[in-house]
């Protein structure tokens, strides 16, 4: 091995570039991977509706306790929460739609303003006659300054606008409705329930990954003795979708690592097979002077794993280096998982071994007489 | 195997050595040749087939200095690869020291070549970027000897062909007639008991050849039996018997 050490040089260089390969593409595959959960997550849901089942056409009376925000604050993974429905404002199709809301609903809709501010628990504890209006809405009514205090006669009741919102994180119709505080209208037209078709519904903004325990969770925490009194819903979890994706993603790239170490050891084997050409002499001698084929085949074979580990070591290195500069290149968090680091070495032996099987037995049955008559001397 | 092994008879044995045997009638039952060849024979399959050897007879005892002449693909390289178990004959029987070989397994065979047969090619086969000394201890590695005796064993045998002084130098850095006495040396490795050595100063000149003959003098003279196949008229002269091989002829003369 070392009498030739190019030849050993290029053939430690075919497993370096085998395993570099193959930690590559693993280390990319992990990285990719974790960017697509990353890209998932930012979509799982963190809403949570909850609204008291419709037994018939008549309305449910106010399902829900006066402190039902405080209850389901207290549950893990609520960020916030709060009731709204919709106010019986003259026919149903009057544009924009009105609906109470507590200040609640409105950390848990994320809506923010660009002018005035939000109502809160002041205004709330007031039935303050005052009003948000969504962007759109506030286009329609034509509503651009708050500046000289505009009102909007709601049942008779002048309302004053005190805010424009500007963008919501979830409910998207509220930009063009109007909000007041829930305790008005319940001052106005009474409790939610009274008044056909004005339903109750809690919003629950959670934190990324909590919306299932929490859906499970809210109905026992605002009613421990009726709990299926309420319909829950949740937008649907993609996280079935991130798993189909993952698992396409991560066959295809084992399979193409798969297929960078079998060419590799084809490589592998091709050169061990010409080296065992070119030692013929050489196995003539040995095998001349006592050695047994199975000598040869031994020597042959732990030359070919010493290479195949020698070519590892380096080319894992190298397939980490490369997984590092192809995620800082796109941007992303590289990723690699320890066991596809730590037995490439190993890897590399075994594919040094395994590709020089063959050549070992092709040397261990080199007559000595043929090659010592028909080669020339090492 | 131990070593440093047992040194062969110092007297030069002009008659075949007898063992005594119990009772001390061993001169009644000389022991078997050291070499027994009836109808030897190799071809290789071809269309046509290919003769290496017409059938020979042969008889060797020990402490013979045996010159095997002939012209060239008469057959001599593949009479001694044939006695040295480094092929096999095609017809004809071939005893060694009284042991049929044609019934012995690759194993058996390669531990005879081991033990019992040391053999000097035409060309030295060294490898070429290890030293004379690792040269020589290649010879002891699949005897089972450790590192450190292979290596004091080849030291030892170094200096018995005049090149203690040469054993770490590298092989390629030796001169043509070195190389072949290193290539003696390893063949002395294993003591054996016939040495066969084919052409060992085809490629030496005159003044490089020299040592080389003298040294297998000497070997001859400390009682080994020793094979040549040779054209050199120097070492056919040092024969005890010369041996013609003609390849002409269906069969080999042996003279």
């Amino acid at each position: 091995m070392l009498a030739r050490p190019l030849r050993s040089l290029l053939t430690a260089a075919g497993t370096l570039l085998v395993v570099a390969s193959f930690v590559a593409v693993l280390g990319i595959a992990s990285s990719a991977a974790a960017q697509v959960a990353s890209a998932f997550n930012q979509r799982l849901p963190t809403e949570v509706r909850m609204a008291a089942v419709q037994t018939g056409r008549s309305a449910v009376a106010d399902p829900f306790p006066a402190d039902v925000e405080r209850r389901l604050d207290r549950l893990n993974g609520v960020l916030a929460a709060g009731v709204y429905w919709r106010v019986p404002v003259g026919t149903a199709d009057v544009s924009p739609m009105v609906f109470a809301a507590s200040p609640g609903f409105l950390q848990a809709a994320g809506a923010q303003v660009d002018q005035g501010r939000l109502f809160g628990t002041g205004d709330q504890a007031r039935a303050a006659p005052v009003c948000l209006v969504g962007a759109r809405a506030a286009r329609a009514l034509g509503i651009s300054r708050l500046d000289h205090q505009p009102a909007i006669i709601i049942n008779d009741l002048p309302c004053t606008v005190i805010g424009l919102i500007s963008q919501v994180r979830h409910q998207p119709w509220i930009m063009r409705s109007v909000l007041m505080p829930s305790t008005t209208a319940t001052t106005i037209w009474g409790s939610p329930g009274d008044a056909a078709g004005a339903q109750p519904v809690v919003l629950i903004e959670t934190r990324p990954g909590a919306a299932a325990l929490v859906a499970r969770q809210a109905p026992l925490a605002v009613s421990a003795d009726n709990p299926g009194q309420f319909l829950v819903t949740v937008p649907p979890s993609p996280w079935h979708l991130r798993s189909q994706v993952n698992t396409t993603l991560g066959g295809l790239y084992g399979a193409l690592a798969g297929v960078c170490l079998l060419i590799g050891a084809l490589g592998i084997g091709n050169m061990t097979l010409i080296a065992v050409r070119e030692r013929t002499a050489e196995v003539g001698l040995r095998r001349a002077l006592g050695a047994r084929r199975r000598h040869i085949a031994v020597q042959f074979l732990a030359e070919s794993a010493l290479l195949g580990l020698l070519g590892g070591l380096a080319g894992t290195n190298l397939g980490v280096g490369a997984v590092l500069l192809v995620a800082i290149g796109r941007g992303w968090t590289p990723v690699i998982a320890p066991l596809t680091v730590l037995p490439a070495p190993l890897i590399g032996a075994a594919a040094g071994l395994l590709a020089g099987l063959y050549p070992s037995w092709r040397a261990s049955h080199i007559e000595p007489a043929r090659a010592l008559s028909e080669y020339p001397a090492a | 195997m131990s070593w440093p092994p047992n040194e062969p008879a110092s007297e030069p044995a002009t008659e075949p050595v007898t063992r005594p045997l119990p009772l001390g009638i061993g001169w009644l039952f000389p022991p078997p040749a050291v070499i027994d060849l009836r109808r030897i024979g190799v071809s290789y399959p071809g269309k046509p087939p290919v003769t290496a050897l017409h059938p020979v007879d042969l008889t060797v005892q020990q402490g013979e200095l045996i010159t095997v002449t002939g012209q060239a693909r008469s057959g001599k390289s593949t009479l001694l690869q044939v006695i040295g178990l480094l092929d096999r004959p095609t017809t004809g029987r071939y005893l060694l020291n009284g042991l049929d070989t044609a019934g012995l397994g690759e194993r058996d065979r390669t531990a005879l070549r081991g033990r019992q047969i040391g053999f000097v090619f035409q060309r030295p086969h060294l490898l070429p970027s290890r030293s004379a000394r690792d040269n020589v201890a290649l010879a002891l590695l699949y005897a089972g000897l450790p590192g450190r005796q292979r290596r004091l064993a080849a030291l030892d045998l170094l200096d018995r062909v005049g090149l203690a002084g040469q054993a770490k130098t590298a092989a390629r850095q030796l001169t043509a007639s070195e190389r072949q006495r290193v290539a003696i040396a390893r063949a002395l490795a294993g003591n054996p008991s016939l040495l066969l050595c084919d052409e060992p100063t085809a490629s030496l000149d005159g003044g490089a050849a020299a040592p080389i003959i003298d040294l297998i003098c000497a070997l001859h003279g400390a009682g080994r039996t020793i094979l040549i196949a040779t054209s050199d008229p120097a070492l056919i002269a040092q024969g005890t018997r010369s041996i013609g091989l003609f390849a002409a002829n269906a069969t080999s003369q042996v003279q």
